[in-house]
């Protein structure tokens, strides 16, 4: 129950929703602040699964995140049918999501479940615990890696970049974007899991537009095509406010002004286009064995 | 690209060792001879940065007060005051710092409900007694299926008492019959007391004509309030969290040409509200535990003033509620022997009759909330609010 514990796991939660909007926003180029909907849909989900269900949680978070992936073909389908991009996309995300905290607001019982509407559904079995943040949050960058390696990323890298070049090289729009879509809600729906197993409490309130744009903010602050970039800045999102609680009021203010800092001075974010390798280890390595003369 | 890499992974492992090295400021607190740390989990910024402004002097003063005084059985008390932004994400966080880094006996706070659900728990798997101000949903202190929490305490009244009073007061004392409903379908205060007083309401023969909703942080009310202005409803329920909410509403609704009486909760009893829509709510009736103008507050409320140059606000009543009901424990703890967290605990469920700041308080051990909190029923006349009668609970 440690404080440090809790910061970890905080951040370890963000790691995964951020690398969610950083495979959507980051790579395919679709900008969405409608992330917190989709944890809110994947977190009430398998919170009812263990709660009510008995379903064990890790199962629960699987389809948690699967539910919150196949929801995001509501949106997803339509809004890529009728080509909607860039701010048209990232309002329909608000809406969305907004959408459905109103709803969850407005829900006192599905069926014989009570999800307490604004009181919030309460008495989840609390399963999040250090560990099984870490481990999700491995496995989580290690497939977001893979995705994006893969031939399904490199198309939604071509979309970021250009989507009539990428359209002519037989990129199948609509499928890729959905694709990135449903992997990037599937991530929120996880890391909402995660979040209602911690407090073992969930209530509509957590889901507010100022976490979809924490989400979108550590993507953009961390970089755009790169997914280093982002779980580092999700991690520093959470642990900055922290370390600086000391300064009370004004430590809000240091966080914004920090984020000025960095988009006047790195436009492309803290690791714009540098992808997660162990490159530069390498090169360290390489340099180290050379002799000294050469250095 | 492989130079680029290296040198922004350069550039970030410095700022790395910056965050570490200032972490380490934080965290180096040496560890001084009979001290008894006292958490407050407040807002000092976010949506509800008005509850900290105005309570965290009060209690910095009574802790020196306190501590010039020689302290308690020989320990000093020390304050450590934490920001939760208003969400509930840093309440959790920084009541898991105070019990774990800050070693704190006792923790004063949250002044919500959705806050003070979660932390319940981490109260009673750490073993560190919390006593809430301002949250007054049921289930902070027992839970769902019914369970006390043994270490989570506070020191308001419950939503059922008080939506029971204002439906008591709007059917027998101001012969009202049709009474809209305006709730904040997202805040768990609202939602309950207006449940409450709808039960009390109908059960004492009253109809609610028209049931609205809004969602928190909405400024635009003209629907809902024409909607209610065609139900012909002779009062207007809306215990809403935040002023603002009331205050925009009164607003709209004289625009509207909508002449009706307004009913709200503790939540808007601040002199903000006055400031914002005095005039359009002249006549309203607003119900809360303490007030400040009640005139055993007077002289506190100019000497508070004049030194922080802050108004006294029902936050600053209920923070000192909260800390001289721990002040209290420690004494009967050391009284006792050592204060410990258990200890105070222990001292805290067995409350009877102490002077609180507001009030006399006797702490139900079955439930964990006050049990003789009166209730203050006042009304808005020239833009001051005037206490129209005090509510004893049966």
């Amino acid at each position: 129950m440690g404080y440090i514990n809790a910061i970890i796991i905080l951040a370890g939660i963000n790691i995964i929703a951020a690398l969610g909007v950083a495979i959507l926003t980051g790579y395919t180029g679709l900008f969405s602040i409608g992330h917190a909907g989709f944890m809110a849909l994947g977190g009430y989900f398998s919170a009812i699964l263990v709660k009510e269900f008995g379903v064990h949680f890790v199962p629960a978070l699987l389809a948690g995140g699967l539910f919150a992936g196949l929801t995001s073909f509501i949106i997803g389908y339509p809004a890529f049918r009728s080509r909607l991009r860039g701010d048209y996309f990232a309002i329909a995300t608000l809406g969305f999501s907004e959408a459905i905290r109103l709803i969850l607001n407005n829900t006192r019982e599905i069926g014989f479940i009570k999800t307490g509407a604004a009181f919030g559904y309460m008495n989840i079995p609390g399963h999040t615990n250090l560990w099984v943040v870490i481990g999700a949050v491995v496995l989580a960058i290690y497939f977001a890696h893979m995705f994006v390696t893969s031939q399904y990323g490199k198309n939604c890298i071509a979309i970021g970049q250009d989507e009539v070049a990428a359209q002519m090289m037989g990129v199948d729009l609509l499928k890729t974007k959905l694709l990135a879509l449903f992997i990037s809600a599937f991530y929120a729906g996880v890391a909402g899991g995660l979040l209602g197993f911690y407090f073992a409490y969930l209530s509509p309130s957590f889901f507010t537009i100022t976490k979809s744009s924490d989400l979108l903010a550590a993507v953009v602050f961390g970089g755009i095509q790169s997914l280093i970039g982002p779980v580092v800045t999700a991690f520093i999102l959470i642990a900055v406010p922290e370390v600086l609680r000391a300064l009370a009021e004004w430590r809000l203010i240091i966080y914004g002004f920090l984020f000025v800092v960095v988009m006047i001075y790195r436009p492309q974010g803290l690791f714009g286009y540098v992808e997660m390798n162990l490159h530069f280890a390498r090169a360290w390595w390489q340099r180290l064995r050379r002799p000294v003369a050469e250095r | 690209m492989i130079k680029a890499t290296f040198s922004s992974i350069k550039k970030f492992g410095l700022f790395l060792i910056m965050l570490l090295l200032l972490t380490s400021l934080t965290l180096t607190g040496c560890q001084q001879e009979k001290v008894l740390k006292i958490g407050y989990i407040t807002e000092q910024t976010g949506v509800d940065a008005y509850v900290g402004p105005a309570s965290i002097p009060a209690l910095k003063d009574h802790v020196d007060k306190i501590n010039a005084e020689g302290g308690i059985g020989g320990y000093k008390l020390e304050l450590i005051v934490y920001d939760t932004r208003s969400e509930v994400t840093d309440a959790v966080a920084v009541t898991k710092r105070l019990i774990d880094q800050d070693k704190v006996v006792a923790i004063i706070g949250p002044s919500w409900s959705a806050a003070g659900i979660p932390i319940a728990d981490i109260a009673d798997a750490a073993k560190i007694p919390i006593v809430a101000t301002t949250a007054s949903n049921v289930n902070v202190t027992v839970s769902e299926s019914g369970q006390l929490h043994p270490y989570m305490f506070r020191v308001c009244f419950i939503d059922p008492y008080q939506g029971y009073a204002q439906a008591d007061f709007a059917y027998n004392k101001l012969g009202i019959r049709k009474a809209a409903l305006l709730t904040d379908v997202a805040s768990p205060y609202t939602v309950g007391l207006h449940q409450f007083f709808k039960d009390h309401f109908t059960e004492l023969g009253g109809e609610i004509v028209a049931e609205e909703g809004y969602n928190q942080g909405d400024t635009e009310f003209r629907a809902q309030l024409a909607k209610i202005k065609e139900s012909g409803a002779e009062l207007l329920v809306m215990s809403a969290y935040t002023y603002k909410d009331v205050g925009l509403a009164a607003q709209q609704a004289e625009a509207l040409g909508l002449k009706i009486r307004f009913m709200s909760g503790d939540g808007v009893f601040v002199p903000e509200l006055l400031e914002m829509a005095g005039p359009q709510l002249e006549g309203a009736i607003v119900t809360t535990g303490v007030s400040e103008n009640a005139p055993e507050f007077a002289e506190f409320n100019a000497a508070f003033e004049a030194k922080h140059g802050v108004k006294a606000n029902v936050y600053t009543y209920y923070g000192l509620d909260a800390l001289m009901a721990i002040e209290y424990a420690i004494r009967e703890a050391v009284k006792k022997g050592e204060p410990t967290p258990t200890a105070i605990r222990d001292a805290l469920e067995t409350m009877k009759d102490v002077q609180l700041f507001t009030s006399k308080v006797t702490m139900d051990p079955a439930t964990h909330n006050p049990l003789n909190k009166p209730l203050l029923i006042n009304t808005i006349q020239n833009s001051q609010w005037v206490l129209l009668e005090t509510f004893q609970p049966k």
